[in-house]
């Protein structure tokens, strides 16, 4: 008896190992797949990167909307928009691209004395 | 622009320009971080950038220092002015701790020389900006 119905159970225990076996198959290449998906996703060239002005208790008003002017081209109304954003709400968003163009604003924004960070932006 | 707001102007741009080149911690507003979480990326920009910024800012100090005797300037050497009353006031501003609610009316302000100077060099920048903009 053992042995006439140890060769069903024997294929099924086969079929079962061989989907487990595919399991951990896939188990085993899923991480690498998915590490392979984050390090893309990490150096995605295409999410933009803003350049942050903060608001600083020092720069004059009139300096800042001069200085948007000056550096980015802004028309009066726009560059006093922006100033005034980082006045009352603290920031503001003045330019944005790919990460060299923005290591760019940031670096004549320092040159200018004012408070620039940059950052990739969010999904 | 007197004779003496020229001395002025010379003295601070010298003063300036020696603790920007020892390094002073009192100049550490005058660099600040390109990312707020700092890492590699902040390690990349100070490499890139750190010592062109400075000397970025040494550039317009010594403009100034060397033109202030000037009787006329011309519009490039007034934005170059107007750089280096910006770099004056942020390391005047960083040492007075000023705030932007200060109460700029209140008396103490003509009592303490340094805070009377920071007033000085606001008026001036601000006067610089309008005849830039006019």
């Amino acid at each position: 008896m053992v042995l006439a119905i140890s060769f069903p159970t024997h294929s099924i225990i086969r079929s079962i190992l061989i989907k487990c076996a595919s399991v951990v198959a896939t188990s085993k290449t899923l991480p690498r797949e998915k590490e392979e998906l984050y390090s893309r996703a990490s150096t995605v060239p295409d999410r933009p990167w803003i350049v942050i002005v903060w608001n600083d208790p020092v720069n004059l008003m009139s300096y800042v909307t001069f200085v948007f002017q000056k550096l980015f081209g802004y028309n009066k109304e726009k560059a006093t928009k922006l100033m005034l954003d980082v006045h009352h709400k603290g920031k503001a968003v003045v330019s944005s691209g790919p990460r060299e163009r923005a290591e760019f604003d940031v670096f004549r924004l320092h040159k200018h004395g004012l408070w620039a960070t940059m950052e990739q932006e969010r999904n | 622009m007197g004779a003496d707001e020229k001395d002025l102007l010379t003295t601070l741009t010298s003063q300036a320009r020696h603790l920007i080149l020892k390094d002073d911690p009192a100049t550490r507003r005058l660099f600040p971080p390109a990312h707020m979480e700092g890492g590699k990326y902040e390690d990349e920009y100070r490499e890139m950038a750190g010592n062109e910024l400075k000397i970025s800012h040494l550039d317009e100090l010594e403009l100034l220092e060397s033109t202030a005797t000037k009787d006329c300037i011309s519009r490039e050497e007034l934005e170059r002015w107007l750089g280096a009353v910006e770099i004056l006031r942020l390391l005047l501003g960083t040492k007075l701790a000023i705030t932007e609610d200060m109460d700029y009316d209140s008396s103490n302000v003509m009592d303490d020389p340094q805070m009377a100077l920071y007033h000085y060099l606001t008026w001036l920048q601000d006067k610089m900006v309008t005849a830039l903009i006019d």
